[in-house]
């Protein structure tokens, strides 16, 4: 492919996006503006913001890298990641607005009146974000290197930088326009091809994937081309990591914060279920066309980067490449978008809880705080920008995969039985949380590193890879057990914070705005 | 810092997560009278209730339906490989029937809970 198209689009959405956060920077003044937009965000800006966020590398190259290789069990994965907002919606999504915290650590406090739980859960977010960065650079150097040849670690410089750029120049004001836009540039930039090569394949007279694996042909279930072992386990797992996953990730809860009250939260999120549902429509075409048209993957490819190599496989001459940089343009849409709102919810969590009072105390309370703010984004991207360079060779979904099944195992039962349980203990919270992510976590070193024979993905491999299925309902069984346990480290006004979390506002008389 | 100066017409607020759930406090006479009577206790406990009951019936439908759906195709392969012109049905159902789906049982549930809410906030005003 002719590298100078691709490399124009990747220009243009990174001039673009700086651009935009530039003039968010214009009107951004106040702190309160800094982190929360000032609360002036629409439900469609902000739904489609939050959709712009969400759209990950995982889901504009992953999802359709890993059907591609892995075959039908694999549509399940944007069906997860959509189904994750239902659950966010119907167990938590207006009771968090309602409770007013800005981070899942403000909820975990605010709720458990307990500066060790928020401390536990500062360190958790701060992880799940820095497993989900890690990805976005992974693909930005992915993609980069598909369109002109260059070393994997430029590409993700370039969003590091950008992202940076953006993020600590402007705060979520800007960040909020940013991202909004981002949806609709990814929307169009995989719609557009989507329909260009649908319509060639229709032409050709639309031939079937011919390549047929030992257990059947691609289209049979719980047998793709290449189907992992235990395909079945494998997919329940991953689809309940997905389902309650969602909820736990950094920087979700940030974006309903700037929804007005507890419903205008709900509404956003079914625009959100709208958007994104829409969008994951596109990458199982593409996977299927590649199916089609690029039996096997060119030597010294990762099936990741499939989107990006299609159109000249179907097309070679100047149309294919103007596809394949319009899907390039977009890829990095999508790595800047989750990168940025990724890098300002971490830098939120390490600037609140690790940075603040200490930096203050240092300079004598002269330093602003919109200055701690931007070391503490240059500190949350620079960390998985380097281990990004360590990082196996794990595909991009199924990393995303399992920051997804950490924050289900951790952060969503706090969550959960925080807004519906009124028995919920400190203690009990806090072994959750520590059982959770013990396993969790340790499933996911034992994985990246390769124990267990993780890589034939016998049992033991899979249940480490997967591990949402068994993961999830242990710490969901520890925090209650220890709850009903230790009932006098239940907080004493659990019941009015309950009133507090499901109260419509005209009821609760409380004041929306800031 | 806030604390030091005086209130200018724009206020700085120098942690909005913080004091959030301090302002969240302010709160009016129906939630002073819930706490002060069983009467708005037995309100409350039924609010909550019936958003439950409702969640719980929205996850357990559409999850009852998707779960469903894998263990159809696994034992029905017929099922799974019948295909709509060229495309097999397991693509045309996971890949995209699905998501209106999704998209229904999402509108119905924020629909009924605003309802419960309603409901809840006409009883508060009556008891006023």
């Amino acid at each position: 492919m002719t590298s100078s198209w691709g490399l124009l689009a990747i220009t243009l959405v990174c001039v673009v996006t700086v651009a935009v956060g530039a003039l968010g920077l214009r009107l951004s003044r106040t702190t309160s503006d800094f982190y929360v937009a000032g609360r002036t965000v629409t439900a469609g800006w902000n739904a489609s913001a939050i959709s712009g966020e969400y759209l990950s590398a995982a889901s504009f190259l992953g999802v359709a890298g890993i059907v591609y290789s892995l075959g039908t069990d694999m549509l399940w994965l944007p069906v997860g990641y959509t189904l994750g907002y239902l659950v966010l919606l119907v167990l938590v999504a207006a009771p968090l607005r309602r409770s007013g915290a800005y981070t899942i650590p403000d909820f975990a406090e605010a709720r458990l009146q307990s500066r060790r739980i928020r401390s536990i859960s500062s360190l958790l977010v701060i992880a799940i974000g820095w497993l989900y960065l890690l990805p976005q650079f992974q693909g930005a150097g992915l993609a980069l290197q598909t369109v002109t040849g260059a070393h994997p670690a430029i590409g993700s410089l370039v969003v590091a930088v950008v992202v940076l750029a953006s993020v600590a120049a402007g705060g979520m004001r800007s960040i909020t326009l940013v991202q909004a836009m981002q949806y609709w540039i990814k929307l169009v930039a995989i719609a557009v091809p989507s329909f260009v090569l649908l319509w060639i394949w229709l032409r050709d007279g639309q031939p079937l994937p011919s390549v047929t694996s030992p257990n059947g042909p691609f289209n049979g279930p719980g047998a793709g081309y290449a189907a992992r072992e235990h395909p079945v386990y494998a997919t329940y797992s991953t689809l309940l990591a997905l389902c309650f996953g969602t909820m736990g990730l950094p920087h979700v809860l940030v974006r309903f914060y700037t929804n007005p009250d507890g419903r205008a939260a709900r509404r956003t999120t079914v625009i959100v279920i709208g958007l994104i549902g829409l969008f994951y429509v596109f990458p199982p075409i593409i996977a299927m066309l590649a199916r089609i048209y690029l039996p096997a993957l060119p030597p010294g490819t990762r099936a990741d980067s499939i989107v990006l190599l299609l159109p000249s496989a179907m097309v070679p001459g100047t149309l294919g490449d103007l596809l394949s940089a319009i899907l390039a343009g977009g890829a990095f849409a999508a790595f800047l978008s989750t990168a940025s709102g990724l890098t300002v919810s971490v830098a939120g969590v390490i600037d609140q809880d690790l940075f603040s009072g200490r930096l203050n105390r240092r300079s004598g309370g002269d330093l602003p705080r919109t200055h701690s703010f931007r070391l503490a984004s240059a500190v949350a991207i620079l960390v998985p920008y380097a281990a990004s360079w360590f990082w196996g060779q794990v595909t991009l979904a199924d990393t995303v995969g399992m920051a997804f099944a950490v924050a289900a195992s951790t952060l969503s039962p706090v969550l959960v039985l925080g807004v519906w349980w009124r028995r919920l203990s400190v203690t009990g919270a806090l072994a959750g949380l520590a059982v959770g992510g013990a396993l969790a976590i340790g499933a996911t070193v034992a994985t990246v590193a390769g124990w267990g024979g993780s890589s034939d993905r016998g049992w033991i491999g899979t249940l480490l890879a997967q591990p949402a299925a068994w993961s999830m309902p242990i710490a969901f069984a520890t925090t209650v057990i220890v709850s009903l346990a230790t009932p006098g480290s239940v907080p004493k006004n659990a019941a009015r914070i309950l009133v507090r979390l499901h109260a419509p506002e005209e009821v609760a008389g409380r004041h929306t705005d800031a | 810092m806030a604390d030091t100066t005086p209130p200018p017409k724009r206020v700085r607020i120098t942690s909005p997560r913080r004091d959030a759930r301090r302002r969240g406090e302010r709160r009016s006479d129906a939630v002073e009278l819930t706490e002060q009577t069983g009467l708005g206790e037995v309100y409350l406990t039924a609010l909550l209730r019936a958003q439950l009951r409702l969640a719980l019936a929205v996850l357990l439908g559409v999850g009852g339906l998707l779960f469903a759906l894998p263990a159809l195709f696994l034992l029905n392969p017929a099922v799974a490989r019948a295909s709509v012109g060229p495309v097999p049905v397991s693509w045309l159902v996971v890949g995209v029937v699905v998501y209106p789906v999704v998209y229904a049982a999402a509108r119905l549930h924020v629909r009924q809970s605003e309802r419960i809410e309603r409901d809840f906030t006409d009883l508060m005003n009556r008891q006023q």
